[in-house]
């Protein structure tokens, strides 16, 4: 235990500043590459082609956009409604 | 007799490439014969939760305070209980946006890897099929 502490130590053992702002969003940006690469493995025969890479770049903007319009609607739903 | 005898093998088959993907995310595909996509799980699901404890410290894991969550990040490796129990001895803890963060990290990981799992166990599945439909 006191091996694994001295090695995660520092790194792992202590959160990020993060602060309270928009910029809170842009962590969402590797999360959603990392989702649409790992799901495009799967669905894909070969992932050594330049066709994974394209479908899973295509994805994770969907994906990105999608949100940005969801957002956008919600915005306008709220400013309408208050 | 030998029908059965292969079926129960299938299923061993399939229960051990499940294991495998689950011990080490992208195992069970490498089992199956498909390094370059056992890679990229690999790489993307253990990324995503290295990131995941590397904003929220390991004190995201916590399977006393946080079990909903606890469940997912299972989903990612036996290895994360190990994880716990460092989190729960230590009495370590994260809180606010860190936290938030590190836990939708580490249990999308884990919900990624559990998706493999399942794409893993259905290659294996039918895999077997075919070696049946070749015996015959």
């Amino acid at each position: 235990m006191l091996i694994a502490n001295v090695i995660l130590g520092g790194i792992f053992m202590t959160p990020l500043d993060i602060p309270n702002n928009w910029t809170i969003l842009l962590w969402s940006i590797p999360l959603i590459i990392i989702i649409a690469t790992v799901y495009k493995a799967t669905k894909l025969e070969k992932v050594t082609d330049l066709r994974f890479v394209k479908e899973s770049a295509g994805l994770s903007v969907t994906i990105i956009g999608f949100m940005a319009l969801i957002a956008v609607g919600l915005w306008i739903a709220m400013a309408i409604l208050t | 007799m030998s029908k059965n005898k292969t079926e129960t093998d299938n299923y061993i088959y399939m229960a051990l490439v499940g294991l495998a993907a689950w011990v080490v995310p992208g195992g069970g595909h490498f089992i199956l014969g498909q390094r370059a996509k056992a890679t990229v799980i690999f790489v993307g699901v253990t990324l995503a939760f290295v990131i995941g404890i590397y904003v929220g410290s390991i004190g995201v894991i916590n399977p006393v305070a946080e079990k909903l969550w606890y469940i997912p990040q299972m989903m990612v490796s036996p290895t994360v209980k190990f994880l716990g129990m460092i989190t729960v001895r230590n009495e370590l803890s994260s809180y606010a946006k860190p936290n938030e963060i590190g836990q939708i990290y580490t249990s999308m990981a884990g919900m990624l890897n559990l998706l493999c799992i399942v794409n893993a166990v259905y290659l294996a599945s039918l895999s077997g099929d075919k070696k049946n439909e070749g015996d015959k």
